[in-house]
């Protein structure tokens, strides 16, 4: 399929539902068939949804400042529950206090993110690398 | 004016009833009931239909229960996606799920389904055009089973999963000597459920393995027309209830047997509220669930030890252990009726309200409290019933039971309700079906809809209404009292 599926969520108990929905709007025009979970997602259920549909990447937000906690160990449970090779995207208020970016990123890669993205990315730029990573995966 | 009959086959009794239909209006002219011959259906059917219509001139609608439905196991990927509608589907179907499977089967599940010897597969997973790798594997794993199970009749398999490899499963499947229908996917995109086509198949495999054999072929060669299977036609009766008779409002059916209690739900699955997050698939307008563990007789010992702890706190401990006694009792005379008034009536009201208990809370949405930086917010799994107001009993004993009613019994007790809030209904008038006509209404469903649906409100006696006293849901969420 040319048209790689995406699962797109806010995670944990985070209601900001604005960004979700530009989030959909600008990436479904970039030619992904987007699979929008809405707000306040499980971890489980992005799997789950990534699962059935054959997703190439799940797409996180957390814009309430509860991002880490929330996105913890969700690589883990993507391997144990059978999407060894899922792209993970994550992007929102990510920074926490007087962090830097660049601190908050190398965390959230740590945490087995491929790419993290602060409030003000470029969204087309966003896709492009979303683009890059699905198909140097497959 | 014309005259119909309408015969059920169930698994103890044939029950019939001759119905006469004069001015679009269905009534009933008489009733008979005989035990049914097992070893030959036919035999049992063709007493029934002598006796009320000794020159079998009226047209005939039955229906089968035929040992408890088709068994079915579901195989799905995700628990809460495609095999929860998988399941569903076999329910609302009329089918008996005796298993049920998520991932990938592994040695011991395939064991499972070769002791269990269903009559249909039903294979599922994958949205169309989404996971192949899951159920491409399930399917060589079931390709494995045939030549375990020489010497008996194989289960039909059903695909209704990813539609991109359906070819493919079904190629495998036949040449490892399974008979395959396809269905189209039960979940075609995420979240978007399509049952319509698996139930049809279902269908389709209970007339070609039920009718034959057992006599049943006989019957349909003399009376011309085909067997539904005993919960379709309970279901359709409730379908065509919601959709023809608007002003009945959401209702509850509770078809209670010896075997199993059966729940239909007929409402929206959603009352949308403010901090109110609905999870998972959206259950149907029209729900069946089966519970296998809850029954009046056949079920009864496994019934009671589902329900220890309600019927212990119901009945006081001392007097358990003579319930207990009962059981043991019943065990070995599943037929026995106990005298109105002595200690074992008490006993089977007892042992209602503890079936009815477990499969309305087991069939009712509910809601788990989670508390956010936004302060406190629920998330919804399946149907909020709180806003039905009707609940109509049926099967033998709510029929002849007149001065039962559900009332309390669907309450949740103070432990289960610590953990999370049941969306049951506040209160709700009981209706009961004191005839026993809705399974044979529901035969008539099909080519004399109208009449049979005006005939279902009839024949309701009203016996009641309860109000409970549902605990405040003590958040900004409830905004309407419960007090009636
Ligand atoms: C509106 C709003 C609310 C509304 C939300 C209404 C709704 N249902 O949507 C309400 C009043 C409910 C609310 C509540 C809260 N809010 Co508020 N809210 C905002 C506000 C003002 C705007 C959010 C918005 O819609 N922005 C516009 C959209 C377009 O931008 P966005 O959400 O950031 O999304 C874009 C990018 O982040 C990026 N993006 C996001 N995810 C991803 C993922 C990927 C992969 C990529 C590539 C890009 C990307 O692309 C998106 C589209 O352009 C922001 C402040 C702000 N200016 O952002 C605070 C803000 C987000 N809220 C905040 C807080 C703290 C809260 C509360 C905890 C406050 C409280 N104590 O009640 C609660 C939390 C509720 C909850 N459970 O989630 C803080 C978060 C602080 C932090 N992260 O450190 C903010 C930043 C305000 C602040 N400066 O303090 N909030």
């Amino acid at each position: 399929m040319d048209q790689p599926t995406i699962i797109l969520g806010v995670i944990g108990s985070d209601c900001h539902a604005v960004g979700n929905k530009i989030l959909e709007k600008v990436f479904t025009l970039h030619g992904f068939n987007v699979v929008n979970l809405g707000v306040m997602v499980p971890q489980d259920e992005f799997i789950d949804a990534a699962l059935e549909t054959n997703a190439k990447a799940i797409l996180v937000s957390s814009l309430y400042g509860q991002g880490e906690l929330d996105c913890e160990g969700l690589r883990g449970r993507c391997i144990e529950r059978g999407l060894e090779n899922i792209v993970l995207h994550v992007g929102g208020n990510l920074v926490i206090g007087k962090q830097a970016f660049t601190e908050t990123e190398a965390r959230f890669k740590e945490m087995g993110f491929d790419r993290v993205y602060g409030p003000d990315t470029n969204l087309e730029k966003a896709a492009e690398e979303l683009r890059q990573d699905i198909a140097a995966r497959a | 004016m014309t005259r119909l009959l309408s015969i059920d086959i169930g698994s103890t009794y044939t029950k019939g009833a001759l119905f006469q239909l004069s001015d679009g209006e269905l009534s009933v002219v008489a009733y008979a009931k005989t035990a049914t011959t097992t070893s030959h259906l036919k035999e049992g059917f063709d007493q029934v239909r002598g006796t009320l219509d000794p020159d079998r001139t009226a047209p005939v609608a039955f229906s089968s229960s035929a040992r408890g439905g088709l068994a079915i196991a579901a195989i799905g990927l995700v628990p809460d996606l495609t095999l929860k509608i998988a399941k569903q589907a076999a329910l609302s179907a009329g089918g008996k799920v005796v298993s049920v499977h998520a991932y990938k089967l592994g040695k011991d599940q395939r064991d499972e389904l070769v002791a269990l010897k269903p009559d249909i597969l039903l294979l599922a997973g994958g949205t169309d055009g989404g996971n192949e790798s899951f159920v491409r594997f399930n399917a060589t794993q079931l390709a494995k089973l045939p030549a375990r199970m020489v010497g008996q009749e194989l289960p039909t398999v059903i695909y209704a999963g990813n539609a991109i490899i359906r070819e493919d499963v079904a190629e495998e499947l036949r040449a490892a000597g399974f008979e395959v229908a396809i269905a189209s996917n039960l979940m075609p995109q995420m979240e978007q459920v399509e049952p319509d086509s698996a139930r049809e198949q279902i269908r389709e495999v209970f007339l070609r393995k039920i009718v034959h054999g057992k006599g049943l072929d006989e019957i349909v060669a003399e009376v011309g027309s085909e067997p539904l299977p005993t919960p379709l036609a309970v279901l359709n009766l409730t379908e065509a209830l919601r959709n023809d008779v608007p002003a009945f409002g959401d209702f509850i059916l509770i078809d209670m047997g010896g075997a199993t209690t059966d729940v239909y739900s007929a409402g929206e699955t959603i009352e949308q509220e403010l901090r109110v997050m609905l999870r998972g698939v959206r259950d149907p307008e029209v729900k069946r669930s089966v519970e296998g563990d809850l029954g009046m007789r056949v079920s009864a010992g496994v019934a009671a030890h589902t329900a220890q702890a309600y019927l212990r706190q119901a009945l006081g401990a001392e007097r358990h252990v003579a319930f207990e006694a009962y059981m043991t009792r019943l065990a070995s005379a599943p037929e026995y009726l106990p005298q109105a008034g002595n200690e074992e009536d008490a006993f089977d009201r007892a042992l209602a309200s503890a079936c009815i208990h477990h499969a309305i809370l087991r069939h009712a949405g509910t809601w788990k409290r989670v508390f956010t930086a936004a302060g406190e917010t629920f998330l919804q799994y399946g149907k909020d019933l709180r806003q039905v107001r009707k609940v109509i009993g049926s099967g033998g004993y709510l029929s002849a039971i007149a001065d039962f009613t559900p009332a309390e019994a669907i309450l949740p007790t103070d432990a289960q309700r610590s953990e999370i809030i049941h969306l049951i209904p506040e209160r709700f008038t009981y209706y009961r079906d004191n005839g026993y006509l809705l399974p044979l209404l529901g035969n008539l469903v099909g080519n004399w809809r109208k009449p049979a649906v005006a005939c279902a409100v009839a024949c309701l006696r009203e016996e009641g209404e309860t109000c409970l006293r549902v605990p405040e849901i003590t958040s900004t969420v409830s905004n309407q009292s419960n007090h009636c």
